[in-house]
C-alpha cells in the first residue's frame, strides 16, 4: 500500500506545502552558509596587528644613539632597510645581537642597512635606557643606527608585540612598502644550527627582483614593556 | 699523593655529572609534536596550557597568579601544564632552582623547539609569539580560550570558572 500526502490534501495544497518547504530550505541554506562564513572568519581574524605585507610604510624620526635623529627617507641610496626592534635587556634580543651586527655588515652595501629601533618603555628596564642604549652601541661598535621610539607610536604602527621583531621594507620611488614581518632565522639559541634565514632570504628574494617568497614569520620574543 | 688527587677529581666529577642528572630527571623535555598530543588527549577535564620562560620578566612577575591556581581549583576540573620555553643550557642551571625557589607545583615540561615559526600558529592562529601566553581547553566539549600577555588575576579566575562551567551545562 502506499501513501501519499495527495490521499489526504487536494493538489493546490501539496503544491502550497511544497513551495513553502523550498522557500524554507532555500532560507536556511542561505543562513547556514552566512554562519559558516562568520564562523570562519571568527577562526581566521588576526589579531590586531599593524602593517601587512605589501602596506605603506609612514616614515619616522627617531632619536639614534649618537644623539641624531633619523628618518628612512635621510638617506637616498637605499634600496629598503632591514628594521629590528630590539633591545638591551632580553635575553633573545641578546642572542640575536652578532646576527643584527652580521645582517648590516653584509647588506648596508647592497643597499639594505639595519636600522634597529628599542620600544621598550625605559621606566620598566633601566637597562633600556638611552643611556644604556648609548653604552651598548657604542661598546659593541654598531654599524647602524640604534634607535629609542620614546613615545612607542612606531612600534604600534608596526604592531610589534615583542623583541627581536624584524621587518624588511623596500623603496619604492619616496615610498617604503612592507616586504617582511618576522623572525630572523629558524633557530635562535645556535647560530650554527640555523637552517632558514628569514630575514636574509627575503632581502636575497628584493635584490634579485622576486617576490619575497617566506612574507611572514613567527617567533618567540620579549614582550614589549608599554607606557601605561 | 698523585693518585688521590686523580681520585678527588674524579669524585668530583661524578657528583657533578649525578647532580646534574638528577636536576634533568625533573623536568622533562618535549617536542611539539608530543605537547599537542598531550594536548588533544581524551579527557574530562580542562587543561591549562601557560608558556613561559624564566628570561621573560612579566612571565616570572605573573607566575604567581598561575602557581596558586591549583590551590583555586580542584585538580580533577582543571589540569595545570607549565610549558617553559627557557634556552637549553638554561634549563640545568636557572629553571631548575627557579622551580624550587617558587615552589612550582605544577607539571613542568620545557618545549624543546628551535623554530617558532612551525608550533606558534599551531597552538592558537592569533597567537604572535609573545610570552606570557596561556590555553584553556574544555577537552570534552572541545572549547577553546587563548590570550597573550600579562593577566589580571580576577580576568584569570573568570576566564577559568567559564570554560569550566562549559562542561555542566
Amino acid at each position: 500500500m502506499k501513501i501519499c500526502l495527495s490521499d489526504f490534501v487536494d493538489n493546490k495544497t501539496v503544491r502550497n506545502i511544497m513551495k513553502k518547504i523550498y522557500i524554507l530550505s532555500v532560507v536556511s541554506v542561505v543562513l547556514i552558509s552566512l554562519g559558516a562564513i562568520f564562523a570562519f572568519q571568527k577562526i581566521n581574524m588576526a589579531p590586531p596587528t599593524g602593517y601587512a605585507v605589501g602596506d605603506e610604510v609612514q616614515d619616522f624620526r627617531l632619536k639614534g644613539t649618537s644623539g641624531q635623529f633619523v628618518s628612512m627617507a635621510d638617506n637616498r641610496n637605499v634600496k629598503g632597510y632591514i628594521i629590528v626592534f630590539t633591545c638591551n635587556h632580553c635575553p633573545f634580543s641578546k642572542a640575536y645581537e652578532g646576527r643584527i651586527m652580521a645582517l648590516d655588515r653584509k647588506y648596508a652595501s647592497m643597499g639594505f642597512p639595519v636600522l634597529a629601533i628599542n620600544p621598550n618603555d625605559p621606566s620598566a628596564y633601566e637597562e633600556d635606557s638611552f643611556e644604556n642604549m648609548q653604552l651598548v652601541a657604542k661598546s659593541k661598535n654598531y654599524s647602524f643606527a640604534y634607535l629609542q621610539d620614546e613615545t612607542q607610536e612606531v612600534s604600534k604602527a608596526f604592531g610589534v608585540t615583542r623583541t627581536p621583531s624584524a621587518f624588511v621594507v623596500k623603496r619604492e620611488g619616496n615610498r617604503f612598502i612592507m616586504q617582511y614581518i618576522g623572525a630572523i632565522d629558524d633557530n635562535v639559541q645556535d647560530p650554527n644550527s640555523v637552517t632558514k634565514r628569514y630575514v636574509e632570504d627575503a632581502v636575497g628574494n628584493i635584490l634579485s627582483g622576486k617576490p619575497v617568497i617566506m612574507s611572514t614569520t613567527r617567533s618567540l620574543g620579549c614582550a614589549v614593556k608599554w607606557k601605561s | 699523593m698523585f693518585f688521590r688527587y686523580i681520585t678527588a677529581v674524579l669524585l668530583c666529577m661524578v657528583y657533578m655529572l649525578s647532580n646534574q642528572c638528577v636536576a634533568q630527571q625533573k623536568i622533562q623535555s618535549i617536542s611539539f609534536k608530543e605537547l599537542d598530543e598531550r594536548i588533544h588527549q581524551p579527557s574530562d577535564t580542562t587543561l591549562l596550557v601557560h608558556f613561559w620562560a624564566t628570561w621573560c620578566r612579566s612571565c616570572v612577575e605573573e607566575l604567581e597568579t598561575y602557581n596558586g591556581l591549583n590551590t583555586q581549583f580542584d585538580a580533577k576540573h582543571l589540569k595545570i601544564l607549565f610549558v617553559s620555553l627557557d634556552f637549553k643550557q638554561d634549563i640545568s642551571t636557572k629553571l631548575v632552582s627557579f622551580l624550587a625557589q617558587k615552589r612550582i607545583a605544577s607539571e613542568v615540561v620545557v618545549l624543546n623547539e628551535s623554530d617558532g615559526n612551525d608550533w606558534i600558529e599551531r597552538i592558537d592562529k592569533t597567537w604572535s609569539g609573545t610570552i606570557p601566553a596561556t590555553l584553556l581547553i574544555n577537552v570534552p566539549s572541545n572549547k577553546r580560550v587563548f590570550f597573550e600577555g600579562q593577566v589580571n588575576p580576577t580576568f584569570l579566575s573568570k576566564e577559568i570558572e567559564e570554560i569550566l562551567r562549559e562542561k555542566y551545562d
